[in-house]
């Protein structure tokens, strides 16, 4: 089953991973997995891309990381929201959407 | 951010736990997607394949975090290094050349900067210092007479609003001395006359006793002085009781009440201070002297060109008040510091340059041997930027090998300049001021860190901008060696060599003219016959000699002691020696002509003699006659030498004119005799007119002896007969005319030998580039060399073709430098003695030893292209 992928805009990568954190802390996996669930199976998030976004976030300070134990007692990485991290959701949603509403209008209008 | 900080650190020093964790998190995520294929229906092995082609490539990711988390940088940078030790150490030769040239070039930068900022940039060590002005007056008509008469000081520190405080200090030119008797010796020592406020000024207060008192300074008071920490220690032994007595300065009696702190010794070594009351109601109301400097400490916000200003329209009115003495003086402020530096700014300067022509010179050597090694490791290149390095990358790494000879190189450099500086100063015997020995201060380190900073750049980057990745295709499939040089490379190589040859032309030319000008200065004749003479300073101490008689009796036996030595074959005294530095400036009036006005007052230099002096010395007597017993009864005739008679007596006979000295305003001489000239300041300098008269009542003496054997002995039968005569009377400054005279022109000598010292090197290093580059040229031609003699060409024109390619290099590089120096010479136009600054001996000199060096350079390699068997070259691939 050849599924077509589309490529994820610049950016949101991010932006997607602070939404799934903001549910509660997860692993790496898991978070690829529940953005794939989330979005119905239409995003489909690359490990190569995916860790090295883990890692800049974190840098950049917006999530933190711990090991911890996982479902099927093996060591695992858990990410979670830092208080900064939420705001820079806000800020990216915020910007997200502004972004999307510009766009549909100027396909909108004729 | 301070978070991201805290993250880069830890990824830095933790590496291998951080990539542990990383490991094991990527394999968890992989064997998640392992079981979602299996519980998906997969096998375990097809679920396996799957998550492996999902996953991608695993160092890919791996390196992507890597860069994520920010520390790539340093990550290479360590890699680099650690690559640049190894590949330096694989060729050591190049790295020992590259790490020599350099760090002689460095080496000589930062021992002249050193002086540089010992001397000039260094701030003085008083309070305020930035601010302190000295002023003087000049006449522009006249070069020699600056100062300021005292009166003339007092005007300005009333009107001028520009200095919060000012003070008068008497300068000393060449070396005014006087003479102190300390209770253990005799001792000539500098003085200076000052106001009181130049102790406030300078802020520096006796470190035993105490100073001046405001009494002091009005004319006829106490007769006081003060003495340096130096001259404590060595005529008064330390003594603390010293302080409080009368001691005989000058002939008079003065007490001592205190001693400056150590290290204080301004102005010029000064070891005497006494209070301007000493000066008199006359010398306090004296015009016609300009004896005197103004020191001033600007108000803050006030400029310097503001301060002169402001003095020059005091001085122009007092020129209108005052036309006979003061009309016609103009003010000139300056710094302290230049004031204290002036003379040695310019030579300092001039080495300077030098040295910065040295390690350009030195830099391009190390480019021409990089870019040789670079071409030899085209194919090491070609493979890396095949496997993925970006032009940065090599760049990078060629930097940081560079940056690696740069740090050895300044730990080398730093060792040369302090060594080396020791070992000229004291091979030349200079005393440059406020110059102690090499010293590392930050402004020197941070002179070495830019110097570091620049080489890298220069020597790093020069080459690396030839590395080009298409180069490297071609690199990387010829194999061939022979068709590897890249042209650009070669251009490069060439104009290198062109520069260096320049700048080593334009050394060359600076050092000829140098010498030339010692040389020109060594052949002034002094006047005199300075071979196998001796002299000796003796003091009489006050205590014992109280009269004039005594004292001229004591000299008379003792010349006639030292006249009957054996060895001695005759034997003078005279209060001033040519070529000490002694002055003695006094005015006279010649009887029979109008007084002239107090400006225009005649004065010459004052010596008292014995009647032997000019045969002694061999002193040419051009008119009239030498001084007879007769004159040595009435005491009542002069001698004067020939720049007086021309000066002051032109076209007339000065015989039998009458002067009076300002000194003995009773005594009115007759001139019996005219001498020939005696360069007494210097063979560089004029002679200066002079008179000569028999000793009376002179307390000091230094004695003359012409000898026929071996000085030393001499000198030490002549102490024993002044001990004969007085225990007592010590003798000092023992020397021979010899000395004297190579001591006058030390700094001269200095100067040329340090430029033809830094001549040389640049020479042996342009050489020593031309040399390397046509070496490796013949290397590269080998081939084409065999190919050339297996067609058919003569040894000989083989010869001339690599000899020629070099020899055209050097011709260029020659006229270029011909071209610079003549514009460049005319710096060092001070510095020049006897010899203009485009003196075609000089240049000419230079540009022919540069060709002959380049010759030898270029004669090797070319010798050994002829050595090349064409069947070998062929054959090899």
């Amino acid at each position: 089953m050849v599924t077509q992928r589309i490529d994820l805009p610049q950016g949101t990568l991010d932006l997607l991973i602070l939404r799934t954190l903001a549910l509660g802390r997860q692993h790496g996996w898991a978070i690829s997995e529940r953005v794939q669930q989330m979005s119905s199976d239409v995003v489909r998030i690359q490990q190569g891309s995916l860790y090295p976004a883990l890692h800049r976030l974190e840098r950049r300070g917006w999530i933190k990381a711990h090991w911890g134990t996982s479902e099927n007692n093996r060591r695992a990485k858990y990410y979670e929201l830092t208080r900064s991290g939420r705001q820079q959701l806000e800020v990216e949603k915020d910007a997200w959407k502004k972004l999307t509403t510009a766009v549909a209008q100027v396909l909108g209008s004729a | 951010m301070l978070s991201d900080l805290f993250f880069r650190l830890r990824s830095l020093f933790h590496r291998t736990v951080v990539e542990k964790e990383l490991d094991e998190e990527l394999r968890f995520h992989f064997e998640g997607q392992v079981e979602k294929h299996v519980q998906s229906g997969l096998t375990h092995e097809d679920a396996k394949r799957r998550a492996r082609l999902e996953f991608g490539g695993l160092d890919q990711v791996k390196e992507e975090c890597r860069e994520a988390r920010g520390v790539t940088f340093f990550e290479t940078l360590f890699q680099d290094v650690r690559y640049g030790l190894r590949m330096l150490r694989k060729s050591p030769t190049f790295t020992a050349v590259a790490v020599l040239t350099l760090a002689l070039g460095i080496g000589v930068n930062t021992a002249i900067f050193s002086v540089v900022d010992a001397v000039l940039l260094r701030p003085l060590p008083f309070r305020n210092a930035s601010r302190l002005v000295d002023v003087t007056e000049y006449s522009p008509g006249k070069v020699d007479d600056t100062g300021v008469p005292y009166p003339d000081y007092l005007a300005w520190k009333q009107g001028a609003t520009a200095f919060d405080e000012t003070a008068a200090y008497f300068l000393i030119r060449a070396s005014n001395d006087i003479v102190l008797g300390g209770p253990l010796s005799a001792e000539r020592a500098r003085y200076s006359t000052v106001s009181n406020s130049f102790f406030t000024i300078l802020d520096v207060q006796p470190a035993l006793g105490h100073g001046f008192s405001a009494s002091d300074e009005i004319p006829g008071g106490a007769k006081v002085f003060l003495i340096s920490d130096a001259v404590w220690h060595g005529a008064f032994g330390g003594d603390r009781h010293a302080v409080g007595r009368p001691y005989r300065l000058d002939g008079e009696n003065y007490t001592l009440v205190g001693v400056m702190p150590a290290g204080f010794d301004f102005p010029k070594g000064c070891g005497v201070w006494i209070p301007v009351g000493t000066l008199g109601q006359f010398g306090l109301h004296d015009r016609i002297s300009h004896p005197f400097h103004a020191l001033g400490r600007l108000r803050l916000g006030v400029s310097l060109a503001q301060a002169e200003a402001e003095i020059e329209k005091i001085q122009k009115h007092l020129g209108e008040i005052y036309p006979n003495t003061d009309a016609g003086w103009q003010v000139r402020a300056q710094p302290l510091l230049d004031e204290i530096t002036g003379n040695v700014r310019t030579s300092l300067f001039v080495l300077l340059g030098a040295v910065g022509f040295i390690l350009l010179i030195a830099c391009a050597n190390v480019v021409n041997l990089m870019l040789a090694r670079a071409s030899a490791r085209e194919r090491e290149f070609a493979i890396r930027a095949a496997l993925g390095a970006g032009r940065t990358r090599l760049l990078l790494q060629n930097l940081t090998e560079t940056f690696l000879i740069v740090c050895i190189s300044v730990v080398l450099a730093v060792a040369l300049a302090k060594w080396g500086l020791a070992l000229i100063v004291s091979l030349t015997s200079i005393h440059l001021p406020r110059m102690e020995s090499f010293h590392l201060s930050i402004p020197v380190l941070t002179f070495l860190a830019a110097i570091a900073a620049l080489t890298t750049t220069l020597v790093g980057l020069v080459p690396a901008l030839q590395i080009s990745p298409q180069a490297f295709q071609s690199g990387f499939s010829s194999g061939q060696r022979s068709g590897g040089i890249d042209p650009h490379g070669r251009q490069l190589r060439n104009v290198l060599v062109v520069c260096e040859v320049t700048l080593a032309l334009v050394l060359l030319c600076g050092a000829g003219l140098m010498l030339r000008s010692f040389v020109q200065m060594n052949r002034v004749k002094p006047g005199f016959e300075t071979e196998h003479l001796v002299s000796m300073k003796i003091a009489l101490p006050g205590a014992a000699y109280p009269k004039a008689e005594q004292t001229s009796a004591f000299f008379d036996r003792l010349l006639e002691r030292l006249q009957s030595l054996p060895g001695v074959k005759a034997a003078a005294a005279t209060t001033a020696l040519p070529f000490s530095g002694e002055s003695d400036w006094g005015s006279f009036q010649i009887a029979g002509r109008a007084t002239p006005d107090w400006a225009h007052v005649p004065a010459a230099e004052g010596r008292a003699i014995s009647a032997s002096y000019f045969q002694t010395l061999g002193i040419p007597l051009l008119r009239g006659r030498e001084f007879s017993a007769e004159d040595l009864r009435n005491n009542n005739t002069l001698i004067i030498n020939e720049a007086m008679a021309k000066k002051f007596f032109p076209g007339t006979n000065p015989i039998g004119q009458h002067l009076i000295s300002i000194d003995e305003r009773s005594n009115a001489r007759e001139i019996v005799g005219v001498i020939g000239d005696v360069k007494s300041f210097g063979l560089a300098a004029e002679s200066k007119p002079e008179m000569y008269t028999l000793y009376r009542g002179a307390w000091y003496m230094n004695f003359v002896l012409r000898t026929s054997q071996d000085p030393a002995s001499v000198v030490s039968a002549a102490r024993e007969q002044i001990a004969a005569l007085d225990k007592e009377v010590p003798v000092y400054q023992a020397a021979t005319m010899d000395q004297l005279l190579s001591n006058s022109i030390a700094p001269e000598r200095f100067e040329m030998f340090l430029l033809a010292l830094f001549a040389a090197l640049a020479l042996t290093l342009a050489a020593v580039g031309l040399y390397g580059v046509l070496s490796f040229t013949v290397s590269r031609r080998s081939r084409e060399i065999g190919i050339r003699l297996a067609l058919g060409a003569q040894r000989g024109q083989v010869f001339r073709l690599i000899a020629w390619q070099g020899m055209t290099l050097v011709i260029i590089g020659v006229a270029l430098g011909l071209s610079a120096s003549l514009v460049l010479t005319r710096l060092i136009e001070s510095l020049l003695y006897g010899v203009c600054a485009t003196d075609p001996l000089a240049f000419g000199g230079g540009a022919l030893l540069l060709m002959s060096a380049g010759f030898v350079a270029c004669y090797i390699p070319a010798r050994r292209a002829l050595r090349v068997d064409p069947m070998t070259a062929l054959r090899c691939e």
